[in-house]
C-alpha cells in the first residue's frame, strides 16, 4: 500500500509541474504630471508654456480651427495559465491620457483628461 | 483493498492519458482589452446644444480625434479582442517531418465606439455609439455579416445608437 501511495504522490507532483502560470506587465511611460493642470488657464496659457511644463507631446493633431497636443501613457498586464490540456491568458492596457485643444493662436482653449492607467489588472479570460 | 488498489488504477491510467494527450489535444482561450468601459450616451448629450467642454469633462480625453473637412471627430473607444484555439495532433518530436496535426482557431475584436462630430464652433453635430461588447462571442464569431443576403448583417443587442444631424454623414460607416 505504501508503495502505491508513494506513486500516486509522485505522479501527482509530475503532473502539477506540467502545468505553470504568468504574470507579465508593460509600460509605456510618459512623466507627465496630471496634478500640474491646475496651473493651467483657458484662453491665456499657451501651447509653449505647456510644452514647458510637460514635454514634448506623444502626437499633435490638426484640428478644424486649431490643433491637439496629446500626452499618452499605458500600462498593461498580463496573465497566462498552461494547465495539462487548456491555456488561458488574459491581456489588458489601460491609459493615462491629456488631451490640449489650442486655437489657431496656440492659446489652450480646452483640455481633457483620463487617467485609467492603474485600473489595469491581472485576471482570467472569463 | 480492492477498492484502493482501483483507485490506484484509474489515477494512474487518468495520468498516463493526460501525460500523453498533453502533446495531442490542447484548448487555448486568449483574451485581450485595450481601454475602458464607456458611459453609454444619455440626455446630457445633445446634439446641436452639447459643448466640447461638456463632453471633455463627461467623458474626458478621448482616445482617437481629427479633422473631417471643417468639422472635428472625437472618438472614445474599447476594444475586446478573443482568441480561442482547439488543436488535435500526434507528438512526433524525434522525426521533424512527420508532424500530423489538425487544429481550428477563431479571433474576435469587438468595439465599444462613441463617436462626437464638431462644428467648427466645437459644438456636438452628431452622435453615434456602438457597443459590440454587447454581442456575444459564439454569436458574433460564426454567424455571417450580411447572411442570406438580408445586408443587416450579425443582429445582437450591441445597444446601436445614433442622434443628430444627418447631413453630410455616411451611416453606413
Amino acid at each position: 500500500m505504501k508503495l502505491i501511495f508513494g506513486v500516486i504522490i509522485v505522479l501527482s507532483m509530475m503532473l502539477l509541474d506540467v502545468s505553470c502560470a504568468m504574470f507579465g506587465k508593460s509600460t509605456e511611460y510618459h512623466g507627465f504630471d496630471a496634478g500640474r493642470l491646475a496651473t493651467f488657464t483657458t484662453g491665456t496659457t499657451t501651447a509653449g508654456e505647456i510644452v514647458k511644463v510637460f514635454g514634448a507631446p506623444t502626437h499633435i493633431v490638426k484640428l478644424s480651427n486649431g490643433n491637439a497636443y496629446v500626452y499618452e501613457r499605458s500600462v498593461s498586464k498580463g496573465t497566462g495559465i498552461w494547465l495539462v490540456l487548456v491555456s488561458f491568458g488574459n491581456y489588458e492596457t489601460q491609459y493615462d491620457r491629456v488631451v490640449f485643444f489650442f486655437d489657431h493662436q496656440d492659446i489652450l482653449t480646452h483640455y481633457g483628461l483620463s487617467m485609467h492607467g492603474g485600473d489595469s489588472s491581472y485576471g482570467l479570460p472569463f | 483493498m480492492g477498492f484502493r488498489f482501483n483507485v490506484a488504477l484509474v489515477f494512474i491510467i487518468s495520468f498516463m492519458a493526460g501525460v500523453i494527450l498533453s502533446g495531442c489535444v490542447s484548448y487555448q482561450l486568449v483574451r485581450q482589452v485595450r481601454g475602458t468601459g464607456i458611459m453609454p450616451p444619455d440626455d446630457t448629450l445633445k446634439a446641436g446644444s452639447t459643448t466640447l467642454a461638456e463632453v471633455l469633462s463627461l467623458y474626458g480625453a478621448p482616445d482617437k480625434l481629427g479633422e473631417i473637412g471643417d468639422h472635428d471627430l472625437l472618438i472614445y473607444e474599447r476594444i475586446l479582442y478573443s482568441n480561442s484555439g482547439l488543436t488535435f495532433g500526434i507528438p512526433f518530436g524525434d522525426f521533424p517531418l512527420i508532424k500530423p496535426e489538425i487544429s481550428a482557431r477563431g479571433g474576435l475584436g469587438r468595439y465599444d465606439t462613441l463617436a462626437l462630430f464638431f462644428t467648427s464652433d466645437r459644438i456636438v453635430r452628431y452622435i453615434v455609439y456602438t457597443k459590440g461588447s454587447g454581442c456575444p462571442y459564439p454569436k458574433a464569431l460564426f454567424e455571417e455579416e450580411g447572411a442570406a443576403g438580408d445586408g443587416n448583417g450579425v443582429k445582437c443587442k450591441n445597444g446601436n445608437d445614433s442622434s443628430g444631424d444627418e447631413e453630410g454623414v455616411d451611416k453606413s460607416r
